[in-house]
C-alpha cells in the first residue's frame, strides 16, 4: 500500500484546490514515497485521505494522467508511472520552479546575484 | 449530463411579500452545490418549496425531468434546520420508521453511519445535543439512496468534531447519479466541499459559478468572492 | 397503506394517549351525570335540553379529528411527512381510520362502563343514544369524521386565517353539517324517498373525495 504523507492538507481557499492535491502527488512521485510503479488508491479513497470533493480528486488525477506521473488502465487501477525520464523531468519542473521563485524573492529584496551565491553557500555549510 | 433539479422562474409569495422572485438554477447529476446567502434569503423557503410543503405561486420545479409532485418525493431526501423527528422518537424507532416509509433507505448504511457518526440507537432524539442530533439525522438522510440530498444547515452552531465528521459523510455519499444541495450561510465552513455555488439575495440568485472557476478566474475563495458580490448588492 | 396506518396510530397514540383518556372521561362523566344515565336522586336531564348531546357528540369527533391530523399542525414535523412518497388518499384514509377507530372506541368504552357501572350499582339505567353502534351511529360517527378532515384541508389549502386554521376549520365543519342537516330533512324526512344511511355515503364519499384533490393539489403545510 503506498504511503501518502501522513500530513493532514491544510488547503489554501484561494488557489485551485486540485493544483495543490497535484503538486503535493507531484513531490511524493518525485522524492519515491509513491515508488515508480506503485498502485493508488481508488479515488474515491484517495478524495478521503485528502478529505476533498471526489470531483477535484478526480479532476487532480486526471490532469496527473495527463502529464503522465501517472497511467491508469481501467478495471484494473492507476499506477505511479516508471518512465524514469518523466519522474526526472517533474522534478526539474518543480525545483526550477522553487529556483525561480526564490531568486525572484531576493531580487526583490535587492540582492545581487553574487551576494545571492555567497549566502546559499553559507546557508548549506551550516 | 442529466439535469438533477431544475428550477424556473419560481415565485413564491407571502401575503404581499416575494419570498421567492425569479429563482433561475439548474444543477447537474454529480455535483456539491452550496446554496449560500444571508438569512432571510430564501434558501429554507426555496428547500421547502421544491419539497412542496409550500406551493410555488408560478414557475416551474422540475426533478429528474419530473414536475415537483408527490411523484418526485421518492428522488428527494430532505434534511431540515430544525429536529423534524417525532419528539417521542428515539434514534431506534427513526430507524424502523425510515425503514418502513422509505424503500430506498439501507438499514445496513444506517448502522455503518451509525457506527462512524458515534451515535446510540438507544437514545431518545429530544435529549441529544446539538451535534448529536445533526449527525443522527444526517444519518438518516444519508441512508436513503436517492437522487437528490438537500440539507439546510447542516453544520450550524455544530462542534468541530461531529462537523468533520458530517463533512465527510456528505463526501463519502457523492456519486455519479445524484447530486447533494446544501444551504448555508457559513461559507468559510464549506469552502473545500463544494463543487459550485448559488448565491441567492432576496428571493433571487444572483450569482452562479464553480469554485475552481471563482479560484482560478477570479483568484479568490469562495468567502472572498461571497463578500464582493454581496457588498455590491 | 398499512405502514402508513401502522405509524399514524403509533404516533397518534405516544403524544395523545393522556389527553385521549382525559376525553373518554369527560365523555362518561358528561354521558353520566347531562344525560342522566345515572340517577343520584336528582338528574340534569330535564335541565338540559337534548342539543347539548348533540354539540358533544359534535365537538368530540372534531377534536379526535383533529388530533388525528396532528402531525399536520405541526410545523416542526413538516419536513418529515412531506417526503413520504404515497399517494394522496392512502394518507387521508390512514388520518380517517384513525380518527374514525378513535372517535368509536371512546363512545364504545363510555357505555361499556356505563352499563357496567349500572350493573355494579343496580341502577335501572337507560338506553343511550349510541346503544350498541347501530349501523347509523357508526356511519354518522364517519361522516362527521369526514367533514372534520375535509375542513380542515379546505382551510389550508385556501389559506383561511392563517394564524389558526382550526378556528375556518371549525365554521367549515359547522357548515357543511348544516348542508348535511338541510339535505337530510329533505330528502329523507320531508319527501321520504330514501333512508338515511343512502345519502350519508354519498355525502360522505363526495367529501372524502374533494379532501383528497385538494390534498394533492393545493394543501400546503404551511
Amino acid at each position: 500500500m503506498p504511503v501518502i504523507r501522513g500530513i493532514k492538507m491544510k488547503y489554501n481557499p484561494t488557489a485551485p484546490i486540485y493544483l495543490q492535491i497535484i503538486e503535493c502527488l507531484k513531490k511524493d512521485i518525485v522524492t519515491g514515497s509513491l515508488a515508480p510503479g506503485a498502485r493508488l488508491d481508488s479515488v474515491r479513497a484517495l478524495s478521503d485521505r485528502f478529505e476533498v470533493n471526489l470531483n477535484t480528486m478526480q479532476r487532480a488525477c486526471s490532469e496527473l494522467e495527463k502529464l503522465g506521473a501517472i497511467n491508469t488502465q481501467r478495471g484494473i487501477g492507476s499506477f505511479v508511472t516508471e518512465d524514469k525520464k518523466i519522474i526526472t523531468s517533474l522534478q526539474n519542473e518543480m525545483s526550477d520552479d522553487l529556483v525561480s521563485s526564490f531568486i525572484s524573492g531576493m531580487q526583490d529584496l535587492g540582492y545581487s546575484d553574487k551576494s545571492v551565491v555567497e549566502l546559499i553557500n553559507k546557508a548549506l555549510k551550516r | 449530463m442529466s439535469v438533477i433539479l431544475s428550477v424556473e422562474n419560481v415565485t413564491k409569495k407571502f401575503g404581499r411579500k416575494h419570498v421567492l422572485d425569479g429563482v433561475n438554477f439548474e444543477l447537474p447529476a454529480g455535483r456539491i452545490v452550496g446554496l449560500l446567502g444571508p438569512n432571510g434569503a430564501g434558501k429554507t423557503t426555496i428547500l421547502n418549496t421544491i419539497m412542496n410543503i409550500y406551493r410555488l405561486n408560478s414557475g416551474t420545479i422540475r426533478i429528474c425531468g419530473e414536475p415537483n409532485g408527490y411523484k418526485s418525493k421518492r428522488l428527494i431526501s430532505y434534511l431540515p434546520d430544525a429536529n423534524h423527528l417525532f419528539e417521542w422518537m428515539s434514534v431506534r424507532d427513526a430507524l424502523h420508521y425510515f425503514t418502513d416509509m422509505f424503500p430506498d433507505f439501507d438499514i445496513v448504511r444506517a448502522k455503518e453511519l451509525c457506527t462512524l457518526l458515534e451515535i446510540d440507537e438507544k437514545s431518545r432524539t429530544q435529549t441529544l445535543s446539538r451535534g448529536e442530533l445533526e449527525r443522527v439525522l444526517i444519518m438518516l438522510t444519508f441512508s436513503r439512496k436517492v437522487r437528490l440530498y438537500l440539507l439546510d444547515e447542516p453544520l450550524g452552531g455544530i462542534d468541530p468534531l461531529s462537523r468533520k465528521k458530517i463533512i465527510k459523510t456528505i463526501f463519502s455519499q457523492l456519486d455519479s447519479e445524484s447530486t447533494i444541495l446544501i444551504s448555508t450561510h457559513l461559507v468559510k465552513d464549506v469552502e473545500t466541499l463544494l463543487d459550485d455555488v448559488l448565491f441567492l439575495n432576496d428571493g433571487k440568485v444572483i450569482f452562479a459559478d464553480s469554485g475552481d472557476n471563482i479560484r482560478e478566474i477570479r483568484g479568490q475563495s469562495i468567502e472572498d468572492c461571497y463578500m464582493e458580490v454581496f457588498e455590491n448588492v | 397503506m398499512f405502514k402508513l396506518l401502522k405509524w399514524d396510530l403509533i404516533n397518534f397514540i405516544k403524544k395523545y394517549c393522556l389527553l385521549l383518556l382525559g376525553i373518554l372521561a369527560a365523555n362518561i362523566l358528561f354521558e353520566l351525570f347531562v344525560i342522566g344515565s345515572f340517577s343520584l336522586g336528582f338528574s340534569f336531564e330535564y335541565l338540559y335540553p337534548p342539543i347539548y348531546n348533540r354539540i358533544w357528540t359534535h365537538l368530540l369527533i372534531f377534536a379526535v379529528a383533529l388530533l388525528s391530523m396532528s402531525s399536520w399542525l405541526h410545523k416542526s414535523s413538516a419536513p418529515l411527512i412531506a417526503s413520504i412518497y404515497s399517494r394522496p388518499w392512502k394518507i387521508i384514509v390512514s388520518k380517517l381510520i384513525v380518527a374514525v377507530i378513535t372517535s368509536t372506541s371512546i363512545f364504545f368504552l363510555s357505555e361499556i362502563i356505563i352499563q357496567i357501572a349500572c350493573l355494579i350499582t343496580n341502577q335501572p339505567n337507560k338506553i343511550i343514544h349510541y346503544g350498541s353502534i347501530p349501523m347509523v351511529n357508526f356511519s354518522s360517527i364517519l361522516l362527521y369524521s369526514t367533514v372534520a378532515i375535509f375542513s380542515f384541508v379546505f382551510a389550508k389549502s385556501f389559506y383561511l386565517t392563517r394564524k389558526s386554521p382550526i378556528i375556518s376549520a371549525g365554521i367549515i365543519y359547522f357548515a357543511v353539517r348544516r348542508i348535511f342537516a338541510v339535505l337530510d330533512w329533505m330528502i329523507v324526512y320531508s319527501a321520504q324517498i330514501m333512508p338515511e344511511i343512502a345519502i350519508i355515503i354519498p355525502f360522505t364519499a363526495l367529501l372524502f373525495v374533494s379532501g383528497c384533490i385538494l390534498y394533492k393539489y393545493r394543501f400546503q403545510i404551511n
